[in-house]
């Protein structure tokens, strides 16, 4: 048995012992081991090695810790179930175009007829009887999956920690935790942050009560780059998926209360919600005090 | 296929848990960070759940899924980036025909085994202690199945000749025979 013979061997060793070598191949190492005692010793050698390596990097016992990541990623994979898809976003935002499109052309053709309420922070908000229509703005549309991602993943026990708000909300906002107050009827204030979603970005509050949860989204629009001027201030009230999502747009902020309440509770709410947040919003659009949002 | 895709995801994929978890542990060598890019392969596998091919490997594209993951987040850390150079090895180091020394510790194999340059201890952890096939590795690196050979074989060799110098530096090493004849290794 030559040198040779064992240094090509050798080579062939690892994958040998892979299982991954030809039939033929591997019966012809196999044969050689069986005349070569220093070949065979090393191939038990690797098989031991790699046996030790096992062994050598076997993980301790982490049986808590494994259960928490895979609760951890089911509750994760249980919120990305509840967004919506991406096709059905493309959908949604082909049918909002269309919509648009039909009502800038409408109002091309006929006009505008309604009449126009002035913007007054203590004047009573116009609540349309019935909620308008079938078809979600985009904005709105976002701030009913924000919430969704956002707000319902806060755990059932997560408390109220006024500093960590006031941390959390840009300085011009910390106030409005004590313009709301902690509790609205049967809803309590469980937090307020500044978020993004789909380049968006949101003041939101969150609320808890009667096992639901609500949304209040502050979104400040300098797409115009200028002040626009306030227009008629109603809350517009739509379904998206199971959600209920209550506006008002002044202009330069949106508006918005979300929650799966049933239509008229979310909207009566909305009613005690909407008239604080506007308020404030209107004193810092005034004072021109804002800072980001 | 398609009438439940929870029960199929749960099914094909979430049943891979433990092992993606295991690798990802040891690839990252930090639990939080391991758990973070686990979460987020699960995340990216169920939003292109769609695209898997029943009948194909699902192991091998959740590892995909991960390793893509893994390099996107050492890529975001500014770390090191997953290549280096091949001259990092010495040639006269590297012989298969070297013995596998036959006196270690536990301890030197992780030694060793911790100083492999990642792509070489990706690969011998795929195949050696994960159990994976070539194919396997090729297409959860998306590496082609000549480039899992060759670092499979420059791992293993430099693995055996980091031992090798390790072993010949203490006293204390214990026969791999031994070890296994005892249900230690």
């Amino acid at each position: 048995m030559g040198e040779s013979d064992c240094q090509n061997i050798r080579e062939l060793l690892d994958p040998y012992l892979d299982n991954e070598l030809l039939i033929e191949t591997s019966q012809s190492v196999l044969d050689h081991l069986s005349l070569c005692p220093d070949c065979s010793a090393e191939s038990e050698r690797r098989i031991a090695l790699r046996s030790s390596l096992k062994t050598a990097l076997a993980l301790a016992d982490d049986s808590e810790s494994e259960n928490l990541s895979r609760r951890r990623i089911e509750t994760a994979l249980d919120q990305e179930r509840r967004r919506p898809r991406k096709m059905a976003k493309i959908v949604w935002s082909a049918l909002a175009a269309s919509l648009i499109l039909a009502l800038g052309l409408t109002y091309w053709r006929f006009g505008n007829t309604s009449k126009p309420v002035s913007p007054s922070a203590n004047m009573p908000i116009n609540i349309p009887a019935s909620p308008s229509p079938v078809l979600i703005a985009a904005v709105d549309r976002d701030a009913v999956e924000n919430h969704q991602v956002c707000a319902l993943s806060y755990p059932p026990d997560f408390s109220f920690d006024r500093q960590r708000v006031a941390r959390n909300l840009t300085p011009g906002y910390a106030p409005l935790v004590d313009a709301f107050g902690r509790n609205h009827t049967a809803y309590k204030l469980i937090e307020g942050h500044i978020c993004s979603y789909e380049k968006r970005q949101y003041t939101h509050l969150i609320f808890r009560g009667n096992g639901h949860t609500v949304s209040v989204f502050i979104e400040r629009d300098d797409s115009s780059g200028k002040p626009k001027p306030s227009r008629p201030r109603e809350i517009d009230q739509a379904s998206f998926t199971s959600y209920q999502v209550a506006s008002v747009d002044t202009g330069r902020h949106h508006i918005s209360v979300v929650s799966d309440l049933p239509s008229g509770e979310n909207l009566a709410l909305a009613k005690q919600l909407v008239p604080v947040t506007l308020s404030f919003v209107q004193k810092l659009e005034h004072a021109g005090s804002e800072s980001q949002l | 296929m398609g009438t439940n895709r929870k029960d199929d995801f749960d099914r094909f994929a979430f049943a891979h848990f433990r092992e993606l978890r295991r690798v990802a542990l040891r690839v990252c060598q930090e639990r939080e960070t391991a758990d973070d890019l686990v979460q987020e392969t699960y995340l990216r596998a169920w939003r292109s759940f769609d695209k898997f091919e029943r009948g194909t490997n699902c192991r091998a594209w959740l590892f995909r899924i991960f390793f893509y993951v893994h390099s996107e987040y050492r890529r975001n850390q500014a770390r090191q980036p997953l290549t280096f150079s091949l001259h990092y090895v010495k040639e006269p180091t590297l012989s298969a025909q070297a013995n596998t020394p036959s006196e270690v510790t536990l301890e030197e194999i992780r030694l060793a085994f911790a100083e492999l340059p990642e792509p070489f201890r990706i690969a011998v952890l795929l195949s050696d202690v994960e159990g994976l096939r070539y194919r396997e590795i090729a297409d959860a690196l998306d590496i082609p199945i000549g480039t899992v050979m060759s670092r499979l074989s420059r791992g293993r060799q430099l693995l055996r000749a980091q031992l090798a110098t390790l072993s010949s530096k203490t006293g204390e090493s214990v026969s791999l025979e031994k070890h296994k004849k005892s249900g230690r290794i």
